[in-house]
């Protein structure tokens, strides 16, 4: 239903045309954001699994489903295609490219991050689409086209497991280069004047805070509404909450390293973008929430080690964070699209305030929420919570023994 | 060709009936472990086999940046038209794209590699239990004759198999 509104919000949007991208800035500020939280939950299982750490079994599933939220990310792209100017009519990293750029190659790349998201998922749930293949009698179609003949040989476990391995390189690698280049072509290059060497990379530390955030979210309503109390544990909120806190400190820092150089130079057509609209200004308030709930909060949190080895903890600043996200790409993409120099111009002449939104607006934020909601919801159905293969790989691997007058853990690290 | 399937409750059995099998003549190549959670490499003594996954994101990833190449370079060497002094190639949007096309090549060439090396889909009906979805682990004796099947049906019962199934037989 909420979806449906947000379908009908963007009609009332394109209503009013794609001539002038003004109007589109909250539509954008929404893509921003899910295409951070769709598109950078998966990394999570990629990292502790690169490490060998053994507590990643439970969140698996709850970081690889959130992919599934990409195909709804590639069709809110689309309009922008039509809303941003080719590169000749701007300073892009494209320069004076003669063709394609940037809207081709840009959704060369958004599609390829959604199938490389889609891959990772896949390749990962085999054993388990293989397992419901075998369960069901060969009755269960998806199952059996997605898990083809895999029966759990030695070579196809090895193959799997190095598949996983490189899918999610790549998706590391695509995913900040991808995250880059939007926040250049979609953001950045539009507001004449404004050269920040920071902001593709606060724009990628944001992804990466919300990939984090992201899967404990996903993670804590999956242990909530499916009672897996038992298998996800505080283990995982524990470990999780520590990278999480750690990319909330880098959040800051690279805002402040923009911040401070801009502050110090004093360059006008740096200081009227920088300070005077993405920092204070016109701004100001809406950039003290961000700050307050991506850094502010999650420190005062995550800085007690009691709140920190909690559920409740790293799941209550996980919401903060992905808040503060939106909040930051509203401030990233709103007064962005409201600009109506020319790009070209040598500097933008003033700030520009951040306007409340209409009702088309708020229909396609609800909707464009409520519609990646669905979609990893039907995943969450169509794969199962937690990824069975991965929860007996970890307990096969890990065992409670004796040390001295102790009972310690012992985690086996096959070579 | 004969195939033997032994059924084992537990990981620590099946092991052991590998060993028994090696012990009776069978070669580690000549039998495959079935689980339904990936086991440390050999721990069953099998031989789990070479596979060339590595080499299809490379040859995607050669591929693509050629590609990428070919098309950055070669369409403005093609066309050779000097732009307010600045040189032909342009170097950052050529990097970009020959970037892609490299990662878009490793990606696709990563997926067919998963697909061919993990032979899916199979078309061969190899023998197999629900029950090893629930834990159990399978051990398949691929067998040259029938005598060689039975001498498998009995080393894998004596060792402790639950079930033990056979297919192929002349």
């Amino acid at each position: 239903m909420l979806f449906v509104g947000g379908v009908a919000g963007f009609a009332m949007r394109l209503g009013s045309g794609l001539e002038d991208r003004g109007p589109w800035g909250y539509y954008a500020a929404v893509f921003g954001f899910l295409f951070t939280v769709g598109q950078a939950a998966p990394m999570v299982s990629f990292v502790p699994r690169l490490a060998r750490a053994r507590w990643h079994g439970p969140l698996t599933r709850a970081s690889q489903v959130v992919a599934v939220a990409g195909l709804l990310n590639v069709l809110l792209f689309l309009p922008l295609l039509w809303l941003v100017p080719s590169n000749a009519e701007r300073v892009t990293v494209w320069f004076n490219w003669p063709w394609g750029a940037p809207h081709f190659f840009d959704t060369i790349f958004v599609l390829m991050l959604v199938v490389n998201g889609f891959a990772f998922l896949w390749v990962q749930a085999i054993p388990d689409l293989a397992a419901l293949r075998v369960q069901s009698g060969g009755t269960h179609r998806l199952a059996r086209l997605l898990s083809g003949s895999f029966i759990g040989t030695p070579k196809q476990w090895k193959v799997q497991r190095i598949g996983l391995a490189v899918l999610g390189g790549c998706y590391v690698m695509n995913f900040i280069f991808v995250q880059s280049l939007i926040s250049l072509d979609y953001v950045m290059t539009l507001v004449p004047g404004w050269k920040s060497s920071m902001f593709p990379a606060f724009y990628s530390i944001n992804g990466l805070l919300a990939a984090t955030a992201t899967t404990i979210v996903v993670l804590a309503l999956i242990r909530r509404f499916y009672g897996l109390q038992r298998y996800i544990t505080v283990d995982q909120f524990w470990n999780i909450a520590k990278i999480m806190l750690a990319l909330n400190l880098a959040w800051a820092y690279h805002w402040w390293a923009d911040f401070l150089t801009t502050w110090y130079g004093r360059v006008p057509r740096e200081t009227v973008v920088t300070l005077g609209m993405r920092s204070f200004g016109e701004n100001t308030w809406l950039f003290v929430i961000a700050f307050i709930c991506c850094f502010v909060l999650p420190l005062l949190i995550l800085m007690w080690n009691p709140w920190r080895k909690s559920v409740a903890g790293p799941t209550v600043v996980a919401v903060l964070s992905l808040i503060g996200i939106f909040i930051q790409r509203i401030i990233d993409y709103v007064p962005t699209y409201l600009v109506t120099q020319d790009p070209l111009d040598h500097e933008l002449h003033e700030a520009i305030a951040i306007p409340w939104p209409g009702l088309p607006d708020v229909l396609i934020i609800v909707g464009g929420l409520a519609g990646a909601i669905f979609l990893i919801t039907w995943a969450v159905k169509a794969l199962g919570p937690l990824s069975n293969w991965e929860m007996q790989e970890c307990m096969l691997l890990r065992r409670n023994e004796k040390f001295l007058n102790a009972e310690v853990p012992y985690v086996i690290k096959p070579q | 060709m004969p195939s033997v399937l032994g059924l084992f409750q537990s990981a620590d059995t099946a092991a052991a009936a590998a060993d028994r099998l090696q012990a009776s003549g069978f070669g580690p190549t000549d039998y495959e472990v079935l689980t339904g959670a990936p086991y440390p490499e050999g721990a069953f003594g099998e031989d789990s086999g070479d596979h060339r996954l590595f080499i299809f994101p490379l040859g995607g990833a050669m591929i693509g940046f050629a590609v990428g190449l070919m098309v950055t370079a070669g369409t403005q060497l093609s066309y050779p038209l000097v732009t307010a002094g600045k040189p032909i190639l342009g170097i950052p949007p050529m990097f970009i794209i020959m970037y892609e096309g490299t990662m878009l090549g490793a990606l696709i060439f990563t997926i067919m590699g998963v697909i061919f090396e993990s032979r899916l889909p199979n078309l061969t009906n190899d023998l197999y239990d629900s029950r090893i979805t629930e834990g159990y682990v399978g051990l398949v004796v691929r067998c040259e004759d029938d005598a060689q099947a039975d001498t498998a049906q009995t080393t894998l019962t004596e060792a402790g198999a639950e079930e033990v199934k056979q297919q192929g037989r002349s």
